[in-house]
């Protein structure tokens, strides 16, 4: 008896670090490991925000009083994540390659192509991964521009597509307005 | 002579010998003087803990500077480091109370809970850094102090970086680390904020100035298709 509860404390730390790194190894369905940016040697313009389930919930319990829909929209996400790598001689190829890779493996992993946006020199595609018919677990956002920059955007959790456009509407953020619209046109939405 | 006296005598004070009235308000004297004595090094331990304390920087701050020079591999002189902690914050709230400040001012000033700065130049001239080299660095010396980066930005000669804590303990007692460097000048700020009246602030402010993509699109005649595919298992 006295031996088992030696072990105890050994045993606790052994399944807590047991279950962190089952955690680690098991990302969030709607999770997209876009692989790693660096800055541009040549100066290009590098923009990379990830923004965690701690700081998330944080800033919900914030805003719940004044903005209970952001507060909301908010309060199911585990993880946003931007990437805005700027275009130059030296990565274009290899960024093109790699968005063109991305989209190829979300085809292939069942996520849905919800908006297809093609202009002269831009290249839109918003995925969608939806759970049954109930449940959006993220959302993928790859923007081509021309030889500009390319854009990702990855946001991670339940989503509910008719909160976005609201939230949108209140706080003024075009895009978020547009999608959720999208979104909502597509049927993407909870039944 | 009375034994008093000689006691008295023996102590080494007659007066008191001569005075025995005198006994019970003079033995207060030493514990009144002990106490005065101590209240004074207090007073000035805490002056100097807060005048040293102005001229460090955080621990956080620190790992992020060091690991920036040392993968930066040149030479830097220092400008100023420099610390506020929460006696040099309340006595400046004290001070500023007397004085009209806009709104958004004050805010600021009532969230945060303690800085320190610290600026650095470089000795010779200007350099074009590797970011992604520093970044890395950087990024190493903050997850061993338990802070991940939420925030990069780069342009040109341009780094901004921004590292907050993995845990986040309290909204009130919030810790966020920034970096900003161009090609002459490095600053790096560490502070402790009451998020709530920043984030009311930034609600008021909200104003998104983010590139609208999706209606330069539609105002050029862009196709957007709402298309669907076939999940494939």
């Amino acid at each position: 008896m006295k031996n088992s509860i030696r072990y105890m404390p050994a045993l606790a730390i052994i399944c807590a670090a047991i279950s962190l790194n089952v955690y680690a190894e098991n990302p969030a369905p709607g999770y997209v490991d876009f692989g790693k940016f660096s800055p541009s040697a040549s100066g290009g313009e590098f923009v990379e925000v990830n923004v965690k389930s701690n700081l998330i919930a944080m800033v919900a319990r914030l805003t719940k009083k004044e903005e209970p829909e952001v507060a909301e929209l908010l309060s199911g996400l585990q993880l946003i994540r931007v990437n805005v790598i700027g275009l130059t001689e030296e990565n274009r190829a290899e960024i093109q390659e790699r968005v063109k890779t991305i989209r190829g493996e979300l085809d292939a992993q069942g996520w849905e192509s919800i908006v297809t946006a093609q202009q002269k020199n831009e290249d839109v595609r918003i995925y969608l991964k939806i759970r049954g018919d109930e449940a959006v677990q993220g959302l993928v956002v790859t923007v081509l521009e021309g030889n500009k920059q390319a854009v990702l955007v990855n946001i991670v959790g339940d989503i509910k597509p008719e909160k976005l456009a609201e939230v949108g509407e209140q706080l003024n953020i075009d895009p978020l307005k547009k999608i959720g619209r999208g979104l909502k046109k597509h049927g993407a939405a909870p039944k | 002579m009375t034994a008093p006296f000689h006691a008295a005598c023996r102590r080494g004070d007659p007066f008191q010998a001569m005075n025995p009235s005198e006994t019970p308000r003079r033995s207060s004297r030493p514990h009144k003087r002990l106490l005065s004595k101590l209240g004074t090094a207090l007073v000035l331990a805490l002056l100097s803990i807060g005048l040293t304390g102005c001229w460090k920087m955080s621990s956080e701050a620190e790992a992020l500077r060091d690991s920036l020079m040392k993968s930066a591999a040149v030479e830097w002189d220092r400008e100023i480091e420099i610390g506020v902690g929460a006696l040099t914050l309340n006595l400046a709230r004290a001070g500023l109370a007397f004085v009209d400040l806009d709104l958004d001012a004050r805010a600021a000033l009532n969230a945060i809970r303690g800085a320190h700065v610290g600026i650095y130049r470089l000795h010779h001239g200007r350099k074009n850094f590797d970011h992604a080299t520093l970044l890395s660095a950087a990024d190493d010396a903050m997850a061993v102090r338990g802070c991940d980066r939420a925030v990069a930005v780069v342009n040109q000669r341009e780094l901004v970086a921004v590292y907050v804590p993995r845990q986040i303990r309290s909204t009130r007692n919030f810790k966020v680390c920034l970096v900003v460097l161009d090609g002459r000048k490095m600053v790096i700020v560490s502070a402790r904020n009451n998020l709530e009246p920043l984030l009311d602030m930034a609600l008021r402010h909200s104003n998104w100035l983010g590139k609208d993509l999706f209606a330069d699109m539609a105002m050029s005649g862009t196709r957007i298709e709402a298309s669907s595919s076939t999940a494939r298992r």
